[in-house]
């Protein structure tokens, strides 16, 4: 498809700069992540663990996340994803379903991150709860949002399109307390 | 006299920060440091405040939360908050401070007249006078009370602060940080466990910053702020300026904190508060106990004071609250004030103490500093008018009350100490009821209903030792039980300790022989000894009677220094002991919390979400009038220039009659339903069979609720042979698909079904009009749109430039029309590349109400006749409902009330003189005899449009009897909007019955 085609959501809502309190490199950076394929995969009762085997390889480089107990998220930076999958998983194995243009992605990081969660998701992000690598379904300022924790100071967030830039809106405004840069 | 700064000490203060701020429009000065109640006393005032109901002049009476007298106004303008406890509202230079309930003025105030009907104004003074002779007099008389009674008045301008909620989660949550909290969560810290500390003051420590004694070797207030750096070394989180108001279920704590309150206003980005919801695994309650005060005749008066209180003034502040100081107290550690006040150069007037004897401790100190004590008396009566002048001190029996005899005294403060309340706010909201103390006199925590510990003073522990070592205790069990093996434990050596000494049970000071004046109990509320007889004697005896009656404990300190008195009061009166008089529970919040801080981020745009489609921004662009669909925004209609709504949407409707429009439907609510028993599963949601709908064909469904009654409808595609694509009406997109998830993860665990929200994953536009297939032809050339080759309810895949595109050939409008489905970050370039290709057809964009007035001239239902009442046979579609198979909904169906004669059912209405129908009408038979009677209700109007195809309004209704009445003429009443339109009642599909304009 064409690059020309493609409207991305945050696209023109998240102002490139230095935002928000203090002054100087900000403890926050937002950035609107633009991956070429969300995939959800489920599976039945009594294909967990075959299907537990088979992900990693079909979905080779994506990063795998698993938001509720049988049902994954495959995010890559390629296009394209759901039909691999879609080959490789019959089903009689499970389901998959493109996800591709359902979500806006917004990734935090910086030191203040986790502390910038706290005043957005009701969730512990302490030692043995939502750790590094970690996957969660939650709510921020109404909004349902599956958040994954990529690093101890990089949370993504995945929000319905639809609600993307009231999202993004409290964010901000949340994150303007600590100062934030959008690069 | 009144109070002052002493040149030397203060540990709470840096006198190298003078601050000014106004009092009743007099500039005084303070110190950074320092509270308003702190300041007002350095300044020399006396009367901050005239008493809720009487009028009567009141001075500081403590130094924290427990501040019944000194309620204030802070700042102007949007800012200006009303009623704030001096006590607790930190200065800063610049403040604006005005005294309340009080005109024209502090020292003389006209209503303080309303004291010389003291007499009358006593318990139950309003219900007893106020009554009668009707229901409108009490709202007359209820605006003069307010007027005279009252509290300050709230800003009326918008609140340009902004707040914050945020979530905390602790191993262990410490709430107080005096000698047993810190010592507790040094304990918990060292050995390992995460620890969250709030304490409600500005500076930690709580008790240890007044504290005389030393903690190894060091003064105590330096070691609390050692304890807070290894603290904060350690890795806990110390919170100040936090109170802990409320206590919930799942040990989840309601903390508020004060982020800003102590600044002119909120540093750039910052919030004025936040609120924290705080889910502990354990919770150590540290929160300390209020000291108690005793009754006695003109114990209001300016310059009483608690001696607690005096001494935290001193210390913290270096101010005193007076010249010549008596002392009156039924407890060792009240005398901490006095000799700290002596050893600052005050005089020391009087010590009077109602026992038999204070404890060697104390009479070390007395011989130390050459004071005597009065041992065996009691002040019976402070006098003076706008402050204590004299008190007069008499013999005093525990068990006989004041004697005969007795002198006056000059002096202008008196201390006054009757024991102390332990804090058990928290431990009340989530635990059983409180248990009475001996020793104490008072009440102590019940059993625990979540999980918290409570230690020191809220326990009874009041020496500094006791609360040290109890809250080290307390830390080292909690993290033991937590499986740390590594309990590091330390309890520091204490120098100087003190101890209460024997406490009676002292409440009242009353003179049976001669009256002296009003004693109070509950200042805020002006609520007298004689007050909580009175309630006895009138037989309001229960302590929840008495606390309704008398208002006792119902001001915005909650009774937290006269509970305890009220009761023992009342118990005294009935006889009885006071646990068996009972004890009122406490409820949140243990103090005020701001609605600002309730309602967080979440005012003006942030009060709700908004949803926008892929095609939002085009809409915008293009003139679209935007209105609210649930959350989503939808265009209503594209006015052309100053077109009004009706013109707006008749046009467009019309074209969509003769031309071609689209419309966006991205909203429609869309699930993706797959896998080997997808099919079964259909079979079992919908009332309509699925089990031979081909592959590439979409079918209209229709979903019940369990109880028979229509739920929602939409179309479901199939994709493949274990695939489908369901679609829902855009209002239950959500409550559809929590329906089905349950349905599969409670009843249907064995089904191998997966169902996933892809609303958002497709844009959706539906393109209607008898040109509507020249337009798609010309847009996608790899689909054959042919009748044979693309028929009525089929479904096609194909590409337009590039992007993948889902067709599904289905008709709201009766036209010939299509949904095309795309990927929603393209959904914006497909709309507008099919906006180009319909050019030469002239094709439109249409709105919700164009939408509407289409599906209202074909009868089409949606939300107003799925309204939860109606079945489908109620709205015309029970040929649908299987009756070969069991679905969800299809036993209650059955139920013969669903199924009668006389329900409201769909028809349709038609102007018959042209006129517009509201509605918002119902439908009554017509007054022909002319009666002016309309009848009872024979049904309503759901939706009302012109039709421009018919030239008249036309409606859908609910009519009991529905099609029954064919042909009959109704009157349709809107009596609210006064409009009455005759009508007819019609079939509700307007246009086109056969459907050949769909077909073909």
């Amino acid at each position: 498809m064409a690059e020309s085609m493609i409207a991305w959501p945050l696209d023109g809502h998240l102002p490139a700069g230095r935002h928000g309190a203090g002054s100087g490199e900000a403890p926050l950076t937002l950035t609107e992540l633009r991956p070429g394929s969300i995939v959800e995969v489920g599976c039945w009762p009594d294909t967990l663990n075959r299907m537990r085997i088979v992900l990693p390889q079909l979905g080779r480089n994506a990063t795998i996340m698993e938001p509720a107990p049988g049902r994954w998220w495959l995010v890559s930076p390629e296009p394209g994803l759901a039909q691999e999958l879609e080959r490789g998983i019959d089903t009689g194995l499970g389901a998959v379903v493109d996800l591709s243009d359902a979500r806006a992605v917004l990734q935090v990081s910086g030191p203040a991150t986790i502390e910038l969660m706290s005043r957005l998701v009701p969730l512990d992000f302490g030692p043995a709860r939502l750790s590094t690598g970690r996957t969660a379904e939650t709510i921020a300022g109404h909004v349902g949002v599956t958040l994954h924790r990529t690093a101890p100071d990089c949370v993504e967030m995945y929000v319905f399109r639809g609600f993307a830039r009231s999202f993004v809106h409290s964010v901000r405004q949340a994150a303007a307390a600590f100062g934030y840069q959008v690069v | 006299m009144s109070g002052m700064r002493l040149p030397d000490g203060g540990n709470s203060i840096d006198r190298g920060q003078p601050l000014h701020f106004s009092f009743d429009g007099r500039t005084m000065s303070g110190v950074a440091g320092d509270s308003v109640a702190s300041a007002l006393l350095a300044n020399g005032v006396s009367v901050v405040g005239r008493s809720f109901k009487l009028h009567r002049p009141r001075g500081i009476f403590a130094a924290g939360t427990e501040e019944p007298n000194a309620l204030m106004t802070l700042r102007d303008g949007g800012r200006r908050e009303p009623n704030v406890k001096a006590t607790e509202a930190e200065l800063f230079d610049g403040l604006t401070v005005q005294s309340q309930n009080r005109w024209p003025s502090l020292g003389f105030d006209l209503m303080a007249a309303t004291g010389l009907a003291a007499p009358v104004l006593s318990a139950g003074f309003y219900y007893k006078t106020f009554i009668g002779p009707s229901q409108k007099a009490w709202m007359l008389y209820e605006h003069f009370i307010r007027r005279a009674a009252g509290l300050g008045a709230a800003s009326l301008e918008p609140d340009p602060d902004s707040y914050e909620h945020a979530w905390a989660f602790t191993d262990v949550l410490v709430v107080g940080s005096g000698p047993a909290g810190l010592s507790s969560a040094l304990t918990l810290a060292r050995s390992g466990v995460r620890v969250l500390l709030l304490e409600q003051e500005p500076g930690i420590g709580g008790h240890l910053l007044q504290e005389p004694g030393t903690i190894d070797g060091k003064p105590a207030a330096r070691w609390a702020t050692n304890a807070r750096a290894e603290l904060e070394s350690l890795g806990a989180r110390v919170m100040p300026r936090t109170t802990a108001w409320g206590y919930y279920d799942g040990n989840v704590i309601a903390a508020l904190e004060r982020v800003s309150d102590h600044l002119p206003e909120p540093l750039p980005h910052q919030p004025r508060q936040r609120h924290w919801s705080i889910r502990a695994g354990k919770v150590v309650l540290a929160t300390g106990a209020f000291e108690r005060p005793i009754a006695f005749a003109g114990n209001d008066l300016p310059g009483v004071m608690l001696a607690g209180a005096a001494e935290r003034y001193l210390a913290r502040h270096a101010v005193v609250p007076g010249q010549k100081v008596a002392l009156f107290a039924s407890n060792d550690l009240a005398y901490g004030a006095a000799f700290a006040l002596h050893d600052a150069g005050i005089a020391i007037a009087a010590l009077i103490d109602p026992r038999e004897t204070p404890g060697d401790a104390v009479l070390q100190g007395l011989r130390a500093r050459g004071l005597e004590v009065r041992t065996g008396h009691a002040i019976v009566a402070a006098k003076g008018r706008q402050r204590v002048r004299s008190i007069h001190v008499a013999p005093f029996d525990i068990a006989r009350g004041a004697l005969a005899g007795g002198e006056d005294l000059t002096v202008d403060t008196i201390l006054v100490s009757g024991g102390f309340n332990p804090v058990i706010h928290l431990a009340s909201q989530a635990g059983g009821p409180a248990q009475f103390d001996r020793a104490l006199q008072s009440f102590v925590a019940g059993e625990p209903r979540e999980d918290w510990q409570a230690t020191g003073a809220v326990t009874g522990q009041l020496t500094l030792a006791g609360a040290l070592g109890d809250g080290a205790r307390t830390g080292a069990e909690i993290a033991t039980g937590l499986g740390h093996r590594t309990i590091a434990s330390a309890v520091p050596t204490v120098g100087d300790d003190r101890g209460p000494g024997d406490m009676p049970a002292i409440f009242e000071i009353r003179d049976k022989q001669k009256k002296h004046g009003k004693a109070f109990v509950d200042f805020q509320h002006d609520v007298t000894v004689d007050d909580i007889r009175l309630a006895n004697r009138e037989g309001f005896r229960s302590v929840e009677h008495l606390k309704r009656y008398t208002t006792l404990g119902m001001g915005t300190d909650q009774g937290k220094s006269s509970n305890i008195i009220g009761l023992a009061l009342m118990a005294d009166a009935r006889g009885i002991s006071i646990p068996d008089a009972g004890t009122t529970r406490y409820r949140p919040p243990f103090t005020p919390v701001s609605i600002g801080a309730l309602a967080g981020p979440e005012v003006g745009a942030e009060l709700r979400p908004k949803r926008l489609t892929p095609m939002h921004d085009w809409h915008v662009a293009h003139g679209a009038e935007m209105m609210e669909a649930g959350l989503w925004y939808r265009p209503r209609y594209y006015p052309e220039g100053n077109e009004p709504l009706e013109a707006g949407y008749v046009r467009e409707t019309a074209m969509v009659r003769g031309g071609v429009g689209m419309v966006d439907v991205s909203t429609l609510g869309k699930i993706d339903v797959q896998g080997p028993d997808a099919t079964v599963f259909l079979e079992r949601v919908y009332a309509n069979g699925f089990a031979k709908l081909p592959v590439g064909r979409a079918r209209y469904g229709l979903m019940l609720r369990e109880d028979g009654i229509l739920f929602d409808d939409g179309t479901t595609w199939r994709l493949s042979e274990t695939r489908y694509l369901m679609t829902t009406t855009t209002a239950n997109g959500g409550p559809v698909m929590q329906h089905l998830e349950f349905l599969l993860a409670a009843h249907w665990p064995d089904l191998r079904v997966k169902l996933t929200s892809v609303t958002e994953q497709w844009a959706g536009m539906a393109i209607a009009g008898p040109k509507s297939r020249d337009v798609l032809r010309r847009a996608i050339a790899d689909i054959d749109f042919d009748d044979a080759a693309f028929p009525f309810m089929g479904v096609r895949s194909g590409t337009l430039n590039g992007v993948e595109v889902l067709l599904a050939r289905l008709s709201f409008s009766g036209e010939m029309a299509w949904e095309v489905y795309c990927g929603s970050h393209a959904g914006a370039a497909v709309w507008e590349a099919l906006m180009q290709a319909g050019q030469p057809e002239g094709i439109i964009p249409y709105g919700m109400e164009a939408l509407g007035a289409l599906r209202i001239e074909k009868g089409h239902v949606a939300g107003r006749e799925l309204d939860g009442r109606t079945t489908a046979a109620d709205v015309g579609l029970g040929r649908m409902v299987s009756k070969r198979k069991n679905f969800i909904g299809s036993s209650l169906a059955a139920r013969e009330y669903l199924h009668g004669e006389d329900r409201e059912q769909l028809v349709g209405l038609s102007s018959v003189s042209g006129t517009k129908i509201s509605p918002s009408s119902h439908l009554v038979e017509r007054d022909e005899a002319g009666s002016g009677e309309t009848g009872p209700s024979l049904g309503h109007v759901t939706a009302m449009t012109y039709s421009p195809e018919l030239g008249t309004y036309v409606a859908l209704a609910l009519l009991q009897g529905g099609m029954k009445h064919l042909g009959k003429r109704l009157t349709a009443t809107d009596p609210v909007r006064g409009k009455t339109v005759e009508v007819e009642v019609t079939d509700p599909c307007f246009i086109d019955p056969e459907g050949s304009r769909m077909h073909g």
